[in-house]
């Protein structure tokens, strides 16, 4: 048997990767296999690069990339089955998720939350850029491909705006408006103009851009939804109601207290409870002031109605929420612990004297619904004072 | 007469398909060369490259040969599937890859020997090929 030498070695190797076999492993192999072929195959004196010549063209078609390019080929094409199989498997789940957490939602049930959040982030976590990633492997126009990749990045943005939007997470609207505002005007346009030209996709064309904009115009509509007008008049009446019920009790509160101010005690509870009272009025001033842009006196008596900007949160997040300073929910939650004590001094009984301040909704909310939180704490103050007021005997 | 040349035609086809017994075409052994490697690394334990194709070879007296160009890849995808394990040896300066059959292999090479007698089965059936023999004794 013929003895191949370690420079025919060092040859084949060298040839093998001048002809673009990269992965190591398949040189390995083809060196070893040559070397057998070689060993095994070659008669005594033949030349040994004469014979080389001979038999590599058994490895091949054209050139010896080809076998190189077929490995690649199936690892990444396994890869592509295993892609879609993800494809179908996640668009399953997240399909039975969202339809079971809508039921789950009108029925009131428990577990809609989850579901709806799981099968909203599936869609547009997983199955939506999956099949971005599908679409740029199949072998289609270069402009479909980007056309469709923005496209399903629209829809990530809208599906994921509407998950944030079920469970009023922040930046929902954002997210829902600015990706259904590019998918109308961005991305049904271009899908409609690449397309409309080929005469084999005309008609499919023309129906999915009308489905398309019909669907996104109703998404559209469906944004800025305000409450009727009938409940947002019974909602102004009983803030109205609220705030002239407090002022009402603190004026018979402070006739009240001409009578009794000789006693101590009362003195004191009376101080702590125009100062809170106080001190609620004032930032519902600044608050309406700095939001509507106007003066702290016009703000001190205006009604819900007047209020311009009732859905706004950045104020009330820069300066009540977030802040520190005078006019700070942290401040106003000092102040009430404060008053709180007081009250468990001398309503031992009656826990329902306590703010409960746990139960309003002061944080994550807008102009209007903080305002009227307030104002039932300050009628809650006032009611509380003149209940003691008329107990505490002459 | 015109008959009788065609008949002496198509039985000179038929002979030479039947008795030369040519290698079977790339296409034909694409599909179930997975199957043979596996079946052969299952029946004989660990073998290389070479060995493999001459194994093949031998077996089927030279009927089926195997191809570098599809033996390679396929070795690679099924070392990447985790249904072959690999070994290596040093021959002086060259390495020799062992291929050894995983347990998951041979849950595969018992499914694909499966779905190819079923294939043949359906083939059969689907090509008349017994039918075929049977008019050809008929005629007789």
């Amino acid at each position: 048997m013929y003895r191949i030498t370690d420079e025919q070695i060092d040859f084949i190797l060298d040839n093998i990767r001048a002809n673009g076999i990269v992965i190591e492993d398949l040189q390995n192999n083809l060196l070893d296999h040559i070397c057998c072929i070689v060993e095994n195959e070659m008669t005594e004196g033949e030349d040994f690069y004469k014979f080389y010549e001979r038999i590599v063209p058994r490895f091949f078609k054209k050139e010896l990339k080809e076998i190189e390019e077929e490995t690649t080929n199936l690892l990444t094409f396994k890869n592509y089955y295993a892609m879609k199989n993800t494809v179908k498997i996640s668009g399953t789940i997240s399909g039975i998720l969202i339809l079971l957490g809508a039921i789950f939602k009108t029925m009131h049930w428990p577990g809609a939350g989850i579901m709806i959040v799981l099968g909203g982030l599936f869609f547009s976590l997983v199955f939506l850029p999956l099949m971005i990633v599908l679409k740029f492997k199949d072998d289609e126009s270069k402009t479909d491909k980007w056309v469709f990749a923005f496209g399903f990045l629209m829809a990530m943005g809208a599906a994921t705006g509407i998950v944030f939007k079920v469970m009023h997470w922040p930046y929902a609207n954002f997210l829902m408006r600015w990706s259904v505002t590019f998918f109308l005007f961005g991305y049904i346009p271009l899908y409609y103009f690449t397309r409309i030209r080929r005469a084999e996709l005309k008609f499919n064309t023309t129906i999915n851009t009308v489905l398309m904009m019909a669907c996104g115009g109703m998404m559209y509509a469906l944004f800025n939804l305000h409450p009727s007008t009938g409940l947002l008049g019974s909602i102004n009446a009983s803030y109205d109601f609220m705030n002239n019920n407090s002022t009402e009790l603190v004026k018979a509160n402070t006739t009240l207290f001409t009578k009794l101010s000789d006693k101590q005690e009362v003195k004191e509870f009376h101080q702590t409870s125009t100062q809170l009272f106080n001190k609620i009025a004032d930032i519902k001033a600044h608050l309406i002031a700095k939001t509507d842009v106007i003066p702290i006196e016009k703000a001190k008596n205006l009604s819900l109605n007047e209020l311009q900007s009732g859905n706004d949160n950045s104020m009330i997040r820069r300066i009540f929420e977030n802040g520190t300073g005078e006019y700070s929910l942290a401040k106003l939650k000092s102040e009430i612990e404060v008053y709180n004590n007081k009250v468990k001094m001398l309503f031992p009984n009656q826990q329902e004297k306590i703010i409960a301040i746990e139960k309003l909704q002061l944080e994550n909310t807008i102009l209007s619904v903080l305002l009227q939180e307030l104002s039932q704490i300050q009628l809650q103050i006032a009611t509380t004072e003149n209940s003691y007021l008329s107990s505490v005997k002459e | 007469m015109q008959y009788i040349i065609f008949l002496c035609i198509k039985n000179y086809i038929h002979k030479n398909i039947m008795y030369i017994c040519p290698m079977y075409s790339s296409e034909l052994i694409k599909g179930t060369l997975k199957t043979i490697v596996l079946k052969l690394l299952k029946e004989q334990g660990k073998m290389y490259g070479y060995e493999i194709t001459q194994r093949v070879k031998e077996l089927t007296n030279d009927k089926i040969q195997i191809t570098e160009g599809a033996l390679y890849p396929t070795l690679h995808l099924l070392e990447k599937n985790g249904e072959v394990e690999t070994e290596t040896e040093y021959i002086g300066k060259r390495v020799r890859k062992y291929y050894t059959i995983t347990p998951k292999g041979n849950i595969t090479v018992d499914l694909k020997v499966n779905e190819f007698v079923d294939f043949m089965n359906t083939m059969k059936f689907l090509l008349d090929v017994e039918l075929k023999i049977a008019n050809v004794q008929n005629n007789r």
